[in-house]
């Protein structure tokens, strides 16, 4: 069986790239190797040919190039009656220059539970530099004194060294295992990093204990990647209880063995408009399915959406409270219900309560990090304790509310058809009231009744309930539109005298509510005069709605600008104009990820001023992008003394694919240019 | 029976203060412009010996605005030579109800991972109080022993914009035996002493001090705020003994910690020798064992104990092939010593914009280690942890500013080089051929100089061709461009220069409408500042560094074009420094001169309307707009 990829729309760009989700091993044998030459690396074994490389062809200009990077997944029995993971990783690394140093300073994260027998340990770390000294390859050893043990934080230590003695062109090579206690969690394998990489490989190998889903994502196409399977021992010594001595079981197990490699691999890229590079990554990851005990009775770790969606809500932690008596909520509701006149209402009071009193600490969480009572009584927590809190007050006010759990953007993609709690990182709730479904998120104090921050429109969100049913949120679907009206009039004494309102849509009226917030008025204001130059006087500043969080933003000012010139130039869009290309590179490697579809439409009315004549305006145009994709209109019409003008500039989704980005940038660079185009007035000459 | 008397010794303290954290008490005139106030603060430092202190600090601060909200967050470092002890703290509602306390289990102790260093035995605590209900309090309580006198605390009551301060003391007890050192800085008065038989006890206080708003171009923050310095006279640390009191003093004391760490392997010996001994000029012999020393070397920091102050040994540094600040330069001065070149260690406070020191307090300022070669006329400053620079060249981060130089009989205070502005000059030559449609193909050279090159260089040196690319394709004026080609060159010296050629080409570069073409000549270097004049200055102006930017623009348009509009020249010259634009167009070609110099100093408020001016002016006269009517 193979399962689809994650994403549900094959696109040019997921046929061109490398997409598999989900290779269940028991179900699936593949075999693919290309004529891919594994690398004959031994650690210490280092030659004069080693040297010969000058510069390689995959990246002549890079600072450092993995020649080798090897990593082996194993299990044995350990003396605590169970098995653990052996990470065996080699890498050997080639620095080209000064700045490569970086690449010889190593750490290795290791991650513990709280108590000694659950911790990572390094062992058989050895570590060598080689430089070409006088055509003779001299070798230095890592001093074990210079190896840092560091407790990062609660669960997580560290171990980095930097490597002695690196010279230009010197050659790193660096091997050590790491024992893990977490035999369900097998790490994932990047086969893409800062620095290019000759060969990358990571060879997993799984006793039929466990079955594990793999998960690949990235454009680089495999060299090898097949996999075998093989009968191992495994001897696990059992301390037993207080009482009893310990003894030794002996478990012969199938094991199955994947070979992923990858040749030539570039190193990864920064773009703009990238929802997070991490799902550019070439990366393979795993995932625990099946516990098959050799006498009992095989259990399935990932099941489907319905059970999962049913094991979350009997999880103290996250929804099992839910469930629960919510009595103790009842008496608080009343008085935040009080007397709403309706449904929505008394829903819209819930929501606000929430919203005002609580402040959320973590933004990215899928787990409470307490009871919803004491979240309730200590009036903090993260986004999950606050978003259930939520749902459980509006169950215990009789309302259909669920809890909904998504990734945010910069947290990555999820898979539709897995249920992975690692994926997952918010949660929000789902009201369903009179026909109508609403999606709250009441950990932001500035958002408005059923609008979501841009960061949850990554995709997909999953209902937690009996009908664990997807909710697309993706970004192409969210359409924002800024209106922007002028209105210039002759005043009469040769001075033009008008107003500008500008709408904001949903989101922008949500971040500029933010920034308003931690910064002053004045601040905003200041910024908006220095759009215009000195000469024109801007007063009256005001906002509409800048508290009813549901209503659009509207931000208000008068504008005053006075002539005297011979010919006067004048942008008929005045700080509306787009006046910069947002797409400042000149290529693209991956999708253009906006956050939103734009719309942003300005309407201008120009009075001509007293003594002057229009020379000569701006043509019109109206150009579409790729089809129904996006349009740009500007339309100017003179007509007596007046100018009318109407710009819009629109784009019907957010997303596009990397071929698209020429286009795209051409787009932009055309409409900076139309809307760079002065209307031309001149004195009438008495 | 002692600890009953110290916690009654608290207890009265506090009851004393009366605390009372409601915030209608207080005034309306602190909370003008804050965001913070600070209600209450103790910093009482204990001296008890010269290698043992202990700080309690205790304070509250009221949270008035979102802005405020970072500061009811609590963190604070500890080390080997600094044990910080458990913290306790309070949330207050606004009527001053307390509401929350801290628990031990959710304070976090992480370590201080600061991406400079590879290893620190430095660890942070830290804990956040959360409330959605501005404004409230918070109240944060803790105490940390000393195990040297090195670094004693600053007093700062208030610490940075839009923070207000209704009251907060310093007290320093010293055992009647033991003279420590004070320095106030903006601080009226004298502090009060009261002596008993065993413990000398001095006070300072300060009373409702309004908020300051942040200003453009201010002085730094340490300048501006009332604050009180400490150091100690007779000291302890890590097992060495010092005298603070003056710069002979400390300087002996951080030279002994380096004595005998100046032994070189002798494969070192040897390449030294190799390098330098057939080079009979001195200054040669130095820049040979500079680019020895860059070639060999890089920075690596490992902050460990006294290790902060201490270098590793020179033999290390010769087989490990890295070290911090101070183990390079202790390598450094070990092989010039080794050639019979006399050269010194020098302690800075490094950073741009940062000051040096304050030459009548010895006091631990610094933060890093360079060294010099003196010499009576041209002494050469060299930085160790830059594999790059050129040999003499301090630029931003450590020029400009007092520093400390050590040898063998103690510390001296020294200058480090400034930069004139004719030393920190950027000379530009655009050549430019624009077509009819608008777009434009463009040549541009420049050289840059001194404090001007140092982007330019690390552009040529360190970054990625992606990240030059990357770098270069979003930071020109000119809306859609692309970069063709770019290529660095090099000139080192005292004052480095850096040639930069860039060709590019863009589209829709000039704006064409019927029969005009409008262009803006000036495409690469607009001043993008515009000052605000709505709210009166009330702090001194400061700029840094002068400089000196001359461009020479020759713009190509297609035949049969005509001016119709041709901008101004401009010219003008003040305190700041001048400026000046000139345009001409003759048959097809624009020639545009622009020349703006900036000098460094120091300005009173009363200054800030005419710089506002300066700046729009300037501001202006960059966009400049050319308009060519197509001739009938």
């Amino acid at each position: 069986m193979v399962v689809d990829c994650h994403n549900p729309k094959p696109t040019n760009l997921m046929r061109k790239a490398f997409c598999s989700a989900g290779l269940f091993y028991s179900l699936l044998v593949i075999s693919l190797s290309v004529n891919a030459q594994r690398p004959k690396i031994k650690y210490g074994d280092v030659s004069i040919k080693d040297f010969e490389s000058k510069a390689y062809s995959i990246d002549s200009s890079a600072h450092a190039v993995v020649l080798a990077s090897f990593g082996e997944v194993e299990y044995e029995g350990n003396s605590n009656g169970a098995l653990s993971i052996v990470y065996k990783k080699h890498v050997r690394i080639r620095i080209m220059n000064k700045n490569g140093f970086d690449a010889g300073t190593i750490s290795i994260p290791l991650y513990t539970g709280n108590s000694s027998t659950t911790e990572e340990k390094v062992e058989r770390l050895e570590a060598q530099t080689f430089n070409l000294v006088n055509g003779k390859v001299e070798g230095m050893k890592l001093d074990s004194k210079s190896i840092f043990k560091d407790k990062l934080r609660k669960n997580l230590n560290v171990q980095k060294f930097t490597m002695p003695n690196l010279q230009e062109g010197c050659i790193i090579d660096v091997k050590y295992n790491v024992i893990s206690p977490f035999p369900t969690s097998i790490d994932g394998w990047e086969f893409q990093g800062e620095y290019p990489t000759l060969w990358s490989e990571y060879v997993v190998s799984t006793p039929a204990l466990y079955d594990f889903a793999r998960l690949m994502q990235g454009y680089q196409k495999f060299a090898v990647n097949t996999v075998s399977t093989s009968t191992q021992l495994f001897n696990i010594l059992d301390p037993g209880e207080a009482s009893q001595s310990s003894s030794l079981i002996r478990y012969t197990a199938k094991v199955v063995t994947t070979t992923m490699a990858m040749e030539n691999v570039p190193a990864l890229k920064r773009e703009d408009f990238t929802t997070t590079i991490k799902n550019h990554i070439a990366k393979v990851s795993f995932q625990v399915s099946r516990i098959n005990p050799p006498n009992g009775v095989s259990r399935s770790l990932m099941n489907t959406w319905y059970k999962a969606s049913e094991d979350l809500m009997k999880n103290p932690d996250f929804g099992e409270e839910l469930t629960g008596n919510l009595g103790w909520l009842k008496s608080e509701l009343k008085t935040i219900v009080g007397n709403a006149a309706s449904e929505q209402d008394k829903a819209k009071a819930i929501y606000n309560f929430v919203k005002k009193n609580f402040t959320c600490s973590n933004h990215s969480s899928m787990w409470k990090s307490s009871s919803l009572k004491k979240t309730f009584q200590n009036k903090s927590g993260n986004v999950a304790d606050i978003n259930l809190l939520l749902t459980a007050m509006l169950l215990a006010e009789g309302f259909d509310a669920k809890p909904v759990i998504l990734s945010t953007r910069d947290h990555g993609v999820t898979y539709d058809a897995y249920p992975i709690m690692e994926r997952m990182n918010y949660v929000i709730s789902k009201l369903e009231l009179q026909g109508q479904r609403y999606l709250l998120d009441a950990s932001y104090s500035k958002l408005g009744f059923a609008l979501l921050p841009l960061e949850c429109y990554n995709g997909s969100a999953r209902i937690i309930g009996p009908e664990p049913f997807i909710i697309r949120l993706s970004a192409d679907s969210l359409h924002e539109t800024k209106v922007t009206h002028y209105i210039m009039m002759n005043d009469g004494t040769g001075k033009l005298k008008g107003s500008i309102a500008s709408t904001f849509g949903p989101q922008e009226s949500y971040q500029i509510r933010e920034q308003l917030a931690t910064s002053s008025k004045t601040d905003y204001m200041d910024r908006i005069k220095k759009t215009y130059p000195a000469d024109m006087k801007i007063s009256d500043v005001a906002f509409d709605s800048l508290d009813i969080y549901e209503e659009p933003l509207a931000v208000k000012y008068n504008l005053e600008m006075s002539f005297d010139e011979d010919v006067v130039y004048i942008n008929p869009l005045f700080s509306e104009a787009q006046s910069d290309n947002p797409f400042k590179a000149a290529e693209r490697l991956y999708p253009v990820e906006m956050p939103y579809a734009l719309n942003e439409v300005v309407v201008s009315t120009i009075y001509v001023p007293e003594g002057y004549t229009v020379d000569e305006i701006p043509k019109s145009a109206r150009v579409k992008y790729n089809e129904d994709e996006g349009m740009f209109e500007y339309i100017l019409v003179k007509n007596g003394d007046m100018i009318q003008v109407r710009s819009i500039v629109k784009l019907n989704k957010a997303t596009f694919l990397p071929e698209d980005y020429t286009s795209l940038r051409d787009f932009f660079a055309y409409v900076v240019k139309r809307h760079s185009e002065p209307v031309v007035l001149k004195k009438i000459k008495k | 029976m002692k600890l009953n008397i110290f916690l009654m010794a608290l207890l009265i303290s506090s009851t004393i203060e009366g605390q009372n954290y409601n915030v209608a008490l207080i005034p309306d005139s602190l909370k003008m412009d804050a965001n913070v106030v600070k209600r209450f603060e103790e910093l009482r430092v204990i001296i008890r010996s010269p290698s043992k202190a202990i700080v309690k600090h205790k304070y509250a601060l009221t949270i008035l605005t979102e802005e405020g909200r970072r500061n009811s967050y609590y963190y604070n470092f500890y080390s080997k030579l600094r044990s910080l002890s458990d913290i306790s703290g309070t949330m207050y509602d606004a009527a001053g109800k307390p509401v929350k306390t801290i628990k031990k289990k959710d304070i976090s102790d992480v370590s201080h991972d600061d991406d400079m260093s590879l290893m620190t035995d430095s660890r942070v605590k830290s804990y956040n109080f959360y409330s959605n209900t501005l404004p409230y309090t918070v109240e944060f309580e803790d105490e940390i022993e000393y195990d040297c006198l090195f670094y004693l605390p600053k007093w700062t009551p208030q610490s940075g914009p839009g923070y207000a301060v209704q009251s907060s003391s310093l007290i320093v007890e010293a055992p009647t035996d033991y003279t420590f050192r004070f320095k106030q800085i903006l601080y009226e008065g004298k502090p009060l002493i009261t002596n008993t038989s065993k413990v000398n006890n001095y006070q300072w206080q300060v009373k409702n001090i309004a908020a300051i708003t942040e200003e453009p171009y201010q002085p730094e923050w340490d300048e501006v705020l009332t604050s009180v310095m400490l150091a100690p006279t007779k000291f302890e640390y890590g097992g060495y003994a010092g005298d603070m009191t003056s710069w002979v003093g400390f300087g002996k004391y951080v030279s002994s910690l380096m004595v005998g760490r100046d032994v070189l392997p002798e494969n070192v010996k040897a390449d030294v020798h190799r390098l330098t001994d057939q080079l009979t000029n001195r200054q040669q012999k130095i820049e040979a064992l500079y680019d020895y020393l860059q070639k060999n070397t890089r920075y690596i920091s490992i902050q460990l104990g006294i290790g902060g102050l201490q270098p590793f040994p020179a033999k290390d540094v010769a087989v490990k092939k890295y070290g911090d600040c101070k183990a390079l330069s202790n390598y450094m001065v070990s092989m010039f010593k080794e050639v019979g070149i006399k050269a010194n260690h020098v302690l800075i406070n490094a950073g741009e914009g940062e000051k040096g020191l304050d030459e009548d307090f010895p006091a631990s300022y610094f933060n890093h280690m360079i060294m010099c070669v003196p010499d009576a006329k041209d002494t050469l400053w060299l930085e160790c942890t830059d594999q790059f620079r050129s040999a003499g060249f301090m630029g931003s981060s450590t020029g400009n500013r007092q520093a400390l130089l050590l040898d063998d009989n103690g510390g001296y205070v020294v200058s480090t080089p400034h930069y004139t502005k004719t030393e920190n000059l950027q000379t530009r030559k655009v050549m430019a051929i624009v077509t009819e449609d608008g777009n434009v193909a463009v040549n541009i050279n420049t050289r840059f100089s001194g404090q001007q090159q140092e982007l330019q260089h690390s552009l040529m040196h360190t970054a990625t061709e992606e990240q030059r690319k990357k770098y270069l394709n979003r930071v020109l004026q000119i809306p859609t461009y692309k970069i063709e080609q770019s290529t660095y060159t090099e000139q080192k010296g005292k004052v480095p220069i850096v040639d930069e050629f860039i060709k590019l080409t863009a589209s829709n570069y000039a704006t064409s409408s019927g029969k005009r073409l409008f262009v803006t000549p000036n495409m690469f270097n607009q001043g993008g500042g515009r000052l605000s004049v709505d709210k009166p200055r009330k702090q001194a102006i400061q700029f840094n560094y002068p400089y000196r930017d001359v461009d020479t623009i020759v713009i190509q348009v297609p035949k049969g074009y005509k001016p119709e509009a041709i901008p101004k020249d401009v010219a003008f010259k003040n305190k700041f420094g001048l400026y000046s634009i000139s345009f001409a167009v003759s048959d097809d070609t624009i020639n545009v001169v622009r020349i703006a110099e900036g000098n460094a100093g120091l300005f009173p408020p009363s200054d800030y309307v005419e710089l506002a001016r300066f700046y729009e002016d300037k501001y202006k006269a960059d966009r400049s707009r050319i308009v060519l009517v197509k001739s009938e």
